[in-house]
């Protein structure tokens, strides 16, 4: 199946809302809605909302992280501590919990940050090319995109949807 | 500014060991040198700290530029260009990468501020699990912590507005901003002086006459001055920021910015030369510890190259945060409509 991919850009929120909510009650053959995206140079979670819930999985990784860096530093510290033979403990315990939690708490910190980032790259699919996706530079500085990937016999109706709303620009390609 | 006032400390590792190729012989870690880590030294907590904080605060400052780099790379040439797409990760602003961005900067915001109130304390137990007159107090933690945000205020009041000046950001950097980093300055200020006055109250009603030794030399001895100094300028001064009249001075909100920078580093000298040259050890009396030419270079040094590395970031990376700023346009134009309708 050949698939295209469409790229509009609009001047503001609202024309970009005022289209997904139109794109979301047609039902146009050949164009499932999870594969509309918007671009924009700000966040903007009412707009968000119509495209609907998109899971984010970060603070999963933030959980598995912090339990991570936290638990495995507390047992290779505990670990380093038990297998020092040559250190005299004169009746001090082998493995001193307060000073343990102090490093396990900073290893906990660090782990969740460094785990949360991970988390981040691959939810929000980044690095990624320029070049795999339809882009323009107009949306870094003030414009909205909305980009539509479909059957190519859906593409005229969408086209239709776009320059109804008023887009300012119509970028298309085909995808393989 | 955290980023870069940990490279500076870092780095003083580094100098004070004089060799610096003993730097090898010092890191911590098992190894077949019988080096072996003490995990119940507040330094070797204080290295994992600093690491951490370091390592956050550089994440931190990355991942909510990648916005920003995105704007720099579509709107630069040549080698810019290649910089900014490499930094910018191939950002094109999709629901999916803000959805995933917003949570992302918030966790880690949440995870840096218990961060720096850790990495502060477990400064302060390098001295105050020590034995040393003068290092021993309890108060050590939360006066760290306050002495941190203080003169990170400070420092901040200062860059703001030679920034403001430099760059010509007046329509970002604003008065009421100034206003309120001035108010929250004046707060942490009282907190200071009050962590000031309970470590003052505790060593002269306690039974420890070392303690009570060195600070009546800080009070009376040859740093008296520098001690008055900073008990000038980190208590009075501020004093000044309780006046809406004179926060809304640019000249004397630098002026008292910088007095009050000057007071936070003779605090910092004012914790450490004291014990050493009024300690246990009574051979070491009549050395006052007055920096060498050498050391004042260090000093000098540091100051240099703080300034060489803000500077270059502030020339080459967004030192606002646009896209923040094009939400905040957003947000007010849409308020207006709003108010207008």
């Amino acid at each position: 199946m050949i698939h295209h991919r469409m790229l509009a850009l609009f001047n503001d929120f609202d024309g970009a809302t005022n289209l997904l909510r139109e794109l979301k009650a047609t039902s146009i053959p050949g164009l499932d809605f999870d594969n509309v995206t918007m671009k924009s140079p700000i966040e903007h979670p009412d707009v968000e909302a119509v495209l609907g819930l998109r899971p984010v999985n970060v603070q999963k990784w933030t959980l598995f992280g912090s339990l991570f860096g936290g638990i495995v530093s507390f047992v290779l510290i505990s670990a380093a501590q038990g297998n020092f033979f040559a250190q005299m403990k004169g009746g001090k315990p082998i493995i001193p919990i307060p000073p343990n939690l102090v490093l396990t708490y900073e290893m906990l910190i660090l782990g969740g940050v460094f785990i949360t980032i991970v988390g981040f790259l691959i939810g929000a699919g980044l690095p990624v090319g320029l070049k795999s996706s339809l882009y323009n530079a107009k949306i870094s500085e003030d414009q909205i995109g909305i980009l539509i990937k479909a059957e190519a016999h859906a593409m005229p109706q969408i086209r239709a949807l776009f320059e109804k709303h008023r887009a300012l620009e119509i970028q298309e390609e085909v995808v393989a | 500014m955290t980023t870069f006032s940990l490279l500076t400390a870092g780095l003083f590792v580094a100098v004070h060991l004089g060799r610096i190729w003993q730097i090898y012989y010092a890191i911590p870690y098992p190894n077949e040198r019988g080096l072996w880590p003490n995990f119940q030294s507040p330094l070797l907590w204080d290295a994992m700290a600093i690491f951490t904080y370091l390592s956050s605060s550089i994440i931190f400052l990355y991942i909510g530029a990648i916005p920003d780099y995105a704007i720099c790379r579509d709107n630069t040439t040549g080698w810019r260009k290649k910089m900014y797409s490499a930094l910018a990760l191939g950002w094109m602003g999709t629901d999916r990468q803000w959805r995933n961005f917003r949570v992302t900067y918030l966790t880690v915001a949440c995870f840096l501020i218990p961060l720096a109130v850790s990495v502060h304390s477990i400064v302060a137990s390098d001295f105050a699990m020590s034995q040393q007159p003068g290092w021993h107090v309890t108060s050590f933690p939360p006066y760290f912590v306050a002495g941190a945000l203080y003169s990170g205020c400070a420092a901040i009041i200062t860059l703001f507005i030679m920034l403001r000046y430099v760059f010509r950001f007046e329509e970002y950097m604003t008065l009421p901003i100034l206003d309120k980093v001035g108010r929250l300055t004046f707060a942490i200020s009282m907190v200071w002086t009050y962590l000031n006055l309970i470590e003052f109250a505790s060593v002269w009603y306690g039974h420890d006459m070392y303690s009570k030794e060195v600070l009546l030399q800080k009070a009376t001895g040859v740093y008296a001055p520098f001690w008055w100094t900073m008990l000038f300028c980190g208590s009075i001064v501020p004093l000044a920021l309780a006046f809406k009249k004179l926060r809304a001075s640019i000249p004397l909100m630098l002026v008292v910015s910088l007095l009050l920078n000057l007071g936070m580093w003779l605090e910092r000298w004012m914790i450490v030369a004291p014990t050493y040259s009024h300690g246990y050890y009574p051979w070491l009396w009549d050395h006052d510890q007055w920096p060498s030419l050498v050391q004042w270079g260090v000093v000098f040094g540091s100051f240099g190259w703080f300034g060489m590395l803000f500077m270059m970031f502030v020339k080459l990376t967004p030192s606002i945060s646009m896209y923040e700023v094009k939400e905040m346009v957003y947000h007010r134009t849409q308020a207006l409509k709003e108010k207008e309708a």
